[in-house]
């Protein structure tokens, strides 16, 4: 009389639409026939929110595996991803940009279905030829330090990547087709973070200056100043879009002292030192968020993001709605380690500044129990979607 | 009650009759289509919906009718109303679709989803009573497609 196995197809995908777990959308696939033959990409609806899975650094001992933890259920899942092996990475939309240590060889990865797209190996400056003469390549290992997609590839061909690249923390772009990255010029670099909103990416660079580009304009380098923050050197600075507003994050960190007998010399920062009892690291203390009024040119700052949890690291920034999802904390940024100068000065790697920071009374809870460290690619933030 | 107040009378696939204010009624897409386009008798025939589905139907519809209801109490009712045996549900998304009523369906459909998240295949095929078809190479097949491993 009731066969669920039997229902008509047309039903069962209003189903699978509302399935927002990977994990619930595959074992819905291995129920039986019918419903295997109803899993497939085309019916996974890649347009529901996600929190984004931790992908835990590489492990020695396993070849391609990478482990990915889920805070909505404290899972672990394994997937081989043999794209990403050695490789340095950085997320957005699912997407990794991967970057081999000591090679020009980048490329886009989607983690979970195994796509790859090669990408140009250099960098040119065909606008700025005052400045710079020809191809230069990239330096090795912290080449690459954010990529923001202002589309997913798995649905279009028609999106820009931005990335933030460089010794001096340029933006450059390449388009699908293009034989080269573009460096947008007239900018002296510094970028700490590039959001795509409303069809312009805005970016926000290490003296906390918001500027907005509009890369669809012929100018390709045309930029005006948004809003002015105030600066310290020393932090890193963060822009993403939450509920239809642009926020900007400030990470403050903070120099900790440690005894030497409780965490292994390898972690330590500066080597041996005579005293031999204590040495220094680093972890954020602090963040501060603005919240930005494109209209008023003004950046007010707040502690009520309201229901919204933020993931910062070296991923594209973003917001998700925590009452949506069980076990996500609202008015909390989750952050992942994103100090990329001291990921090479660290023998064992870097991966300890990880936490929940509570916007209201500023504690740090940690998010993820274990240890992960690496000096090429520690854990970052990668949302899940199967193709 | 006004004089001006029309009902209808439906009749399910069992024979049994429901009488019901034309202006709830017409909350099913497919009734409302019938009413505009003049092609009402007295007894609208509903050949794929049973009364004990249609019964539990007319319920939500009466209640999301009432007038005064605070969201709260709506919220509360859906919540009761999909805590249901999974034939119940499988029937309700059959007449809810035949009515075109999309809200029941929308509903029902997120009850299957919740229901399947956080359950392995075998969780799974005990709640909705499914028979797993597939021999075991055919299921460690697609484990292996799948590539996950789960710790």
């Amino acid at each position: 009389m009731c066969d669920w196995s039997e229902l008509d197809r047309d039903l069962l995908v209003l189903v699978v639409k509302r399935i927002n777990l990977i994990e619930d959308y595959l074992s819905f696939g291995t129920v039986c026939k019918s419903w295997h033959s109803l899993a497939t990409k085309d019916n996974f609806n890649s347009d529901l929110p996600r929190v984004p899975w931790l992908m835990l650094a590489e492990e020695e001992d396993d070849d391609t595996c990478r482990k990915f933890f889920s805070l909505e259920n404290g899972m672990i899942l394994k997937k081989s991803i043999p794209g990403a092996r050695g490789k340095r990475c950085v997320e957005s939309l699912g997407w990794l940009v991967t970057v081999r240590i000591g090679q020009n060889e980048i490329s886009l990865l989607h983690p979970f279905s195994g796509v790859e797209i090669q990408l140009p190996d250099q960098i040119l400056y065909p606008l700025d030829n005052n400045k710079y003469n020809g191809p230069v390549t990239f330096s090795p290992a912290i080449s690459i330090h954010k990529a923001v997609l202002s589309a997913n590839p798995s649905h279009t061909s028609d999106y820009i990547l931005m990335i933030i690249e460089g010794d001096f923390s340029f933006l450059s772009l390449w388009r699908p087709g293009d034989l080269s990255w573009t460096r947008l010029p007239a900018y002296n670099g510094r970028i700490s973070d590039v959001v795509y909103f409303n069809g312009k990416f805005y970016a926000v660079d290490h003296s906390g200056c918001i500027k907005v580009w509009d890369v669809a304009g012929s100018k390709l380098g045309e930029n005006h100043t948004v809003a002015q923050l105030n600066s310290c050197l020393d932090d890193l600075y963060y822009i993403l879009e939450s509920l239809g507003s642009l926020f900007v994050v400030v990470q403050q960190f903070v120099g900790l002292w440690y005894d030497r007998d409780e965490i292994p010399p390898s972690l330590i920062l500066g080597g041996d030192d005579e005293e031999g009892t204590i040495s220094n690291t680093y972890r954020t203390k602090t963040f501060l968020v603005c919240k930005i009024d494109l209209d008023a040119c003004k950046a007010t700052p707040t502690k009520d993001l309201g229901d919204r949890a933020l993931f910062l690291g070296p991923n594209a920034s973003i917001s998700v709605q925590a009452s949506q999802f069980p076990g996500i904390k609202p008015n909390h940024i989750y952050f992942t380690d994103n100090c990329l100068s001291a990921y090479l000065r660290f023998e064992g790697g870097c991966g300890l500044d990880m936490g929940v920071f509570n916007l209201v009374d500023e504690s740090i809870q940690p998010h993820y129990d274990g240890v992960s460290l690496s000096r090429v690619c520690p854990p970052i933030w990668v949302t899940p979607n199967p193709c | 009650m006004s004089s001006s107040t029309k009902f209808l009378t439906l009749k399910t696939c069992d024979d049994k009759k429901f009488v019901l204010d034309e202006a709830i009624a017409v909350r099913s897409q497919t009734i409302k289509n019938m009413v505009e386009d003049d092609c009402v008798s007295n007894v609208i025939p509903l050949p794929n919906v049973n009364s004990k589905t249609m019964t539990k139907v007319i319920e939500y519809w009466k209640k999301h009718s009432e007038e005064g209801v605070s969201k709260d109490v709506l919220m509360d009712f859906d919540k009761a109303f999909v805590k249901v045996h999974h034939s119940i549900l499988h029937a309700l998304i059959l007449a809810a679709n035949f009515l075109n009523d999309k809200e029941i369906l929308d509903m029902m459909c997120q009850e299957v989803a919740d229901r399947i998240k956080g359950k392995t295949p075998e969780e799974i095929r005990k709640e909705f009573d499914i028979k797993n078809d597939f021999t075991p190479e055919e299921e460690e097949e697609i484990r292996k497609e799948n590539a996950w491993a789960f710790e």
